[in-house]
C-alpha cells in the first residue's frame, strides 16, 4: 500500500489554474522525488497532501495519506494525520521554529499533545536528538533555537519530525537554506532514518541532481503538471521529455568533463501563463503544430513515463 | 553619445591586485590575509560555505566595508580613501552584482530609472542622452523596452538580474564583482544569466570576481579560482587543474559534497573526518608560519 | 472529490475592485466641509463672530437667525465656529509640520550617522518622550507668555519622537536593502542615497504618522485654549470657545460649549480615520514589493 496517494489533482484558485492532474505516489520506505522549477506547483502538491491548500481554493482529483482520504477528512482528522501520521520540513529552519521556546520544548510539544506523559516525552526527545547527531542532548535540550547553526537546527526540526513516528514524510527543500557540506550530512542523515523506520518519503526539490542522489524515484513537474517520471538512474541516462534533458543541459556541472551549459530560452511558467497542448512547447526545441493540439497524454518510453509526443527524439 | 569620463587609460598589467587583505570584526577575523590579483579580462572565481569571508572579501572590493589592514589596488591606483574623489574612482572600475535580484532595486523607480541613475552620477550629459544610453544597456543584456518601463516588482527575478548587470555596466566598470549573483535563479534562467556574462566578458575585456558556493557555476565562468574557508584561502589554481585535482582535503570535501547520481555519503563522511583530523593537526601547529605553496592549510 | 477552501473575503474582494469603505468617505467629506467653511468663513459666517446681542444670549440652537443659538454674550455660535476652525486647523497643521521636519531630520541623521549620534539623539527622543506634551507647552507659555506661537512650537517638539522614532526604524531597515548598497557601490555619497532613495520610499509613513498626530495636536490645542493658555481674545478657536461657554454649561445650557465640542471630536475621529487607511494601504502596498 502506498503511504502517499495523489490521483488527478486539480487545484484553481479564483480562475487562476495552478495544478492540473497531477498523479504522484509513494509507497512504503521509498524516496520520491518532486522536481520543477518556479511554479511548478511542486510544494502546492506536497502541501496537498497534509490538506493544506491556498486560501480560496478549489480541489478536485483524490488525495489518501497515510490511509487519510485528505480531501474528505475534517478538521480533526487532518490534525490527527499531521500530528502522527505525517510530517513536513521546510526549508527554513529558523522559520518552523518557535524562536524564544527551548529546543527540548519543541519536540516535546507534538508528543504531549498526543498523551505522552511529560517524563516519558523528555526522554524520548532526548533520544531523538541523539539520533539525528546532536553532541550533548542534555545540554540541547535547554538552548534556544538561534543558539543553533542552521545545519544543527535542521536536524533539530527532522527530530521533531520523526518524534510521532509518521508514515509519511513530506521534505521541501529541506537543504536548500544549508552549505553545500551540511546538505550532504543532512541528507544522509534523512536517508539513514527513513530507511531504518520504513518512512516514506517525499523529497521536494528544485534541484535534479539532489533529487537523482537521494531518490528511488522522480517525478519531474513543470507549469503545473507532471511531464516525466521516472527512475532516478534512467531519468539521468535517458531523460524522456524534453524539458528534463534541457535541465540536465543547464545545470553546470563540477565534475567529470567540463561541458558547455545549454540555456533553456524563455522562462519557467506558471499553469496559467503556459500555451495550449503541451506546456513547454513555447521553449521546446521539438515543438511543432501537434503540440499545440492537446496535452500530451502520459506514455511508456524507455524506463520513463513522460507526456510528450515524441520523446524518441530526445532519447533515442 | 554620452560617455562616462574616461577612465586612465589601460595600464599593461593587472586591473585589480588585492595583498595581504585582512578584516575583523571585533575579535572576529572575516578576511584572513587574502590575496590575488585579476588581470584585465580574466574571470577569478572564490568559492566557500557561510562564514568562509568570501562575502566580505567582496565587499571589501567595493568599497561597502573597510579592510582593517591590506590593500586594494585598480588600475595601479590604490583605493583606499572615504573621499569623494576616491569613491567615484572605485565605482568607475569596479562594480558589483549582489545576490538578491529582488532587493536590487529602489522599488520607486521603474527598471530604465535605475539604469540611468549611475549615469547622472559619472557621465555627463542631458537626461534625454541618458535615457537613450539605458535603452541601449538593457537592450545589451536582452530585456526589453517594455521591462524598461515596468517597476522592479512586474520583472520575473531572471529580468532584474538581468537589469541589475545592465547598470553596473553603465559606468563602463573594468572589473565585475559578482555576489552569488545566480544562486536565487532557476536554473534554466541561471544558464541564460550564465551565458549572458560570458558573452559580456568576450565582447568588452571586463574582468569578473565571481563569489560562489556553487563550484559548478564557479568553474563554468571562471578560469582561476580561490578556495576559502574560516577566511584563509586554503587552496587556489586554474580552475579546471583545481577542480579536477584537489589538493586540499577541504577541497575534496566540499567536490564529493556535491550531489550527483553516483554520490556516496559514506566518502562524504570519510572527507569530513580527514578535514577534522587536519583541523586538530592544525590547531597544534597554529604557532608555526603555513609554508608557502599551491595548498596551504 | 471536490473540496473549495473558502477565501478571505475582504481580500478577494480588494482584488478584484478596490471598495472605499463608508467611514473612510464619510471622514473626507466631513473634513472637506471643514476646511471649506474655515476658509471661506468670512464669506459665509451669517453675522461677525465678535458682535454681542446681549438681549439674545444663551439662544438655544434653531433660533431664527441663529442655526446653533448663541453664546452668554450673544454671539452667533455658527459664525464663531467657523472662523474658529480656522485657527484650530491651522495651528495642529503648524504642529504637524513642524514636528514632521523635525522628527524625520532626527529620525534619518540617528539612522544613517549611528555611532555615539546615533546614542545621543535616541536618548533625547526618550526624554522628551517621557515628559508630558501638555505640560511642556504649559512651561513654554509660561515662560513666552499666551499667544499660539509658543504652544505650537512646544507641540511640534513633544511630538518629535513620536515620528523620529518611526523614521529611525524605518530607515535602518531600509537602509540594509539591497539597492541602498548598490547605490553606494555606484559611488553615490551617503546622504544623496538618503535623501534621494530612502526617504521617499519612507515618506508614505511619515505622511500616515503626520495624519495621525494632527489628531493629538488638535486635541492638545484645544486644551491649552480652553486653560486659557492658547489663543487670546477675541481670536477664538474651538477650544477657547469651550472654555467660555463654561459658565453656561453650569447654568444649564450646554449648547454653546457642546457644538464646539462636536466639532473637536468629529474632526479628530476624521484625521484618525484617513490616518489608519493610509497606514493599512502602505502597508498592503509594502506587503506586495517585499
Amino acid at each position: 500500500m502506498n503511504v502517499l496517494d495523489i490521483a488527478g489533482l486539480r487545484l484553481s484558485v479564483g480562475d487562476v489554474p495552478l495544478l492540473a492532474d497531477v498523479t504522484v505516489r509513494v509507497g512504503r520506505a521509498e524516496t520520491v522525488g518532486l522536481v520543477g522549477e518556479s511554479g511548478s506547483g511542486k510544494s502546492l502538491t506536497s502541501r496537498a497532501a497534509l490538506g493544506m491548500f491556498p486560501r480560496g481554493a478549489r480541489v478536485t482529483g483524490h488525495v489518501t495519506a497515510a490511509g487519510v482520504d485528505v480531501l474528505a477528512a475534517g478538521r480533526g482528522a487532518l490534525r490527527d494525520l499531521r500530528r502522527t501520521r505525517a510530517a513536513m520540513v521546510f526549508q527554513d529552519p529558523r522559520a518552523s521554529i518557535n524562536p524564544v521556546r527551548r529546543v527540548g520544548d519543541y519536540l516535546t510539544e507534538g508528543l504531549r499533545a498526543s498523551g505522552v506523559p511529560a517524563r516519558e516525552a523528555a526522554a524520548r526527545a532526548l533520544d531523538l536528538l541523539d539520533q539525528v547527531g546532536i553532541r550533548d542532548p542534555g545540554r540541547a535540550v535547554r538552548r534556544h533555537p538561534h543558539e543553533f547553526s542552521g545545519g544543527m537546527l535542521q536536524r533539530v526540526v527532522i527530530a521533531g519530525a520523526l518524534a510521532a513516528e509518521p508514515d509519511l514524510l513530506l521534505a521541501d527543500e529541506p537543504t536548500t537554506a544549508l552549505d553545500v557540506t551540511t546538505q550532504a550530512e543532512v541528507v544522509a542523515l534523512l536517508k539513514r532514518l527513513q530507511r531504518d523506520r520504513g518512512t516514506g518519503m517525499l523529497f521536494v526539490t528544485h534541484d535534479l541532481d539532489l533529487a537523482a542522489a537521494v531518490c528511488d524515484r522522480v517525478y519531474v513537474m513543470y507549469a503545473g503538471r507532471v511531464v516525466e517520471e521516472a527512475p532516478s538512474a534512467g531519468l539521468f541516462r535517458a531523460p524522456a521529455h524534453p524539458y528534463t534533458r534541457a535541465l540536465l543541459e543547464a545545470s553546470p556541472s563540477a565534475r567529470g568533463e567540463r561541458a558547455e551549459i545549454r540555456a533553456i530560452r524563455g522562462r519557467p511558467r506558471s499553469l496559467a501563463e503556459a500555451p495550449s497542448g503541451c506546456s513547454f512547447r513555447d521553449r521546446c526545441p521539438l515543438a511543432d503544430d501537434a503540440c499545440a493540439r492537446k496535452v500530451p497524454d502520459i506514455r511508456p518510453h524507455g524506463t520513463s513515463l513522460v507526456a510528450c509526443l515524441r520523446p524518441q527524439e530526445v532519447t533515442p | 553619445m554620452t560617455e562616462p569620463e574616461p577612465v586612465p587609460e589601460p595600464v599593461p598589467g593587472p586591473v585589480l591586485e588585492v595583498a595581504s587583505l585582512v578584516k575583523r570584526f571585533g575579535t572576529f577575523t572575516a578576511v584572513d590575509d587574502v590575496g590575488f590579483t585579476l588581470m584585465p579580462g580574466a574571470s577569478l572565481g572564490i568559492v566557500g560555505e557561510s562564514g568562509s569571508g568570501k562575502t566580505t572579501t567582496a565587499r571589501v572590493l567595493a568599497g561597502l566595508e573597510e579592510p582593517t589592514s591590506g590593500t586594494v589596488t585598480l588600475a595601479g591606483e590604490t583605493v583606499t580613501g572615504r573621499s569623494r574623489r576616491d569613491r567615484l574612482r572605485r565605482a568607475r572600475l569596479l562594480q558589483m552584482i549582489f545576490q538578491d535580484p529582488y532587493g536590487s532595486f529602489d522599488p520607486r523607480q521603474t527598471i530604465a530609472e535605475s539604469v540611468a541613475e549611475p549615469l547622472r552620477l559619472h557621465a555627463p550629459g542631458s537626461r534625454k542622452q541618458h535615457r537613450a544610453r539605458a535603452a541601449e544597456l538593457l537592450d545589451q543584456v536582452g530585456l526589453s523596452r517594455r521591462a524598461g518601463q515596468s517597476p522592479p516588482r512586474d520583472l520575473s527575478g531572471g529580468q532584474r538580474q538581468r537589469a541589475a548587470i545592465a547598470r553596473a555596466l553603465a559606468v563602463r566598470p573594468r572589473v565585475l564583482v559578482l555576489d552569488e549573483a545566480v544562486a536565487a535563479l532557476d536554473v534554466s534562467i541561471q544558464a541564460q544569466i550564465l551565458t549572458l556574462l560570458e558573452e559580456l566578458r568576450a565582447g568588452t575585456g571586463i574582468a569578473y570576481v565571481f563569489v560562489s558556493h556553487d563550484l559548478g557555476v564557479v568553474r563554468h565562468i571562471t578560469d582561476e579560482v580561490l578556495v576559502m574557508r574560516h577566511g584563509r584561502v586554503v587552496e587556489r589554481g586554474a580552475t579546471e587543474h583545481v577542480l579536477r585535482t584537489p589538493r586540499h582535503p577541504y577541497t575534496r570535501l566540499l567536490l564529493d559534497s556535491i550531489p550527483s547520481p553516483d554520490w556516496d555519503l559514506d566518502r562524504v563522511a570519510r572527507d569530513r573526518v580527514a578535514r577534522d583530523r587536519r583541523a586538530l593537526d592544525l590547531a597544534d601547529r597554529q604557532a608555526t608560519p603555513a609554508p608557502k605553496g599551491e595548498t596551504t592549510c | 472529490m471536490t473540496l473549495t477552501i473558502p477565501a478571505l473575503r475582504a481580500r478577494g474582494a480588494a482584488r478584484r475592485r478596490p471598495r472605499r469603505p463608508l467611514g473612510l468617505v464619510l471622514a473626507a467629506a466631513f473634513l472637506s466641509l471643514v476646511v471649506l467653511t474655515a476658509v471661506l468663513a468670512p464669506v459665509l459666517a451669517p453675522h461677525s463672530p465678535e458682535a454681542t446681542d446681549l438681549l439674545n444670549s444663551l439662544a438655544p440652537p434653531g433660533t431664527e437667525g441663529h442655526w446653533l443659538g448663541t453664546d452668554s454674550t450673544g454671539r452667533d455660535v455658527l459664525s464663531r465656529l467657523m472662523h474658529g476652525a480656522r485657527l484650530s486647523l491651522l495651528a495642529p497643521l503648524g504642529v504637524v509640520l513642524l514636528s514632521g521636519v523635525l522628527g524625520t531630520a532626527v529620525g534619518l541623521l540617528a539612522a544613517r550617522a549611528g555611532g555615539w549620534v546615533d546614542a545621543v539623539l535616541t536618548r533625547a527622543m526618550d526624554i522628551v518622550f517621557a515628559f508630558p506634551s501638555l505640560l511642556l507647552a504649559m512651561l513654554v507659555v509660561a515662560v513666552f507668555g499666551p499667544g499660539l506661537a509658543a504652544p505650537v512650537c512646544a507641540l511640534a517638539v513633544a511630538y518629535t519622537p513620536f515620528l523620529g522614532r518611526v523614521v529611525r526604524s524605518m530607515a535602518l531597515q531600509e537602509g540594509a536593502r539591497p539597492y541602498m548598497e548598490s547605490y553606494r557601490v555606484m559611488g553615490f555619497g551617503e546622504w544623496w542615497v538618503t535623501l534621494r532613495h530612502l526617504l521617499p520610499n519612507v515618506a508614505p509613513v511619515i505622511l500616515a504618522q503626520g495624519t495621525l498626530s494632527f489628531g493629538y495636536a488638535l486635541v492638545d490645542l484645544a486644551s491649552l485654549s480652553y486653560l486659557g493658555l492658547g489663543v487670546r481674545p477675541p481670536e477664538a478657536d474651538w477650544g477657547s470657545m469651550i472654555s467660555q461657554a463654561q459658565s453656561a454649561i453650569l447654568q444649564g445650557q450646554p449648547w454653546s460649549g457642546l457644538i464646539p465640542g462636536i466639532a473637536v471630536l468629529l474632526t479628530v475621529v476624521s484625521v484618525n480615520v484617513l490616518g489608519e487607511h493610509l497606514s493599512g494601504s502602505i502597508a498592503r502596498r509594502q506587503g506586495e514589493t517585499r
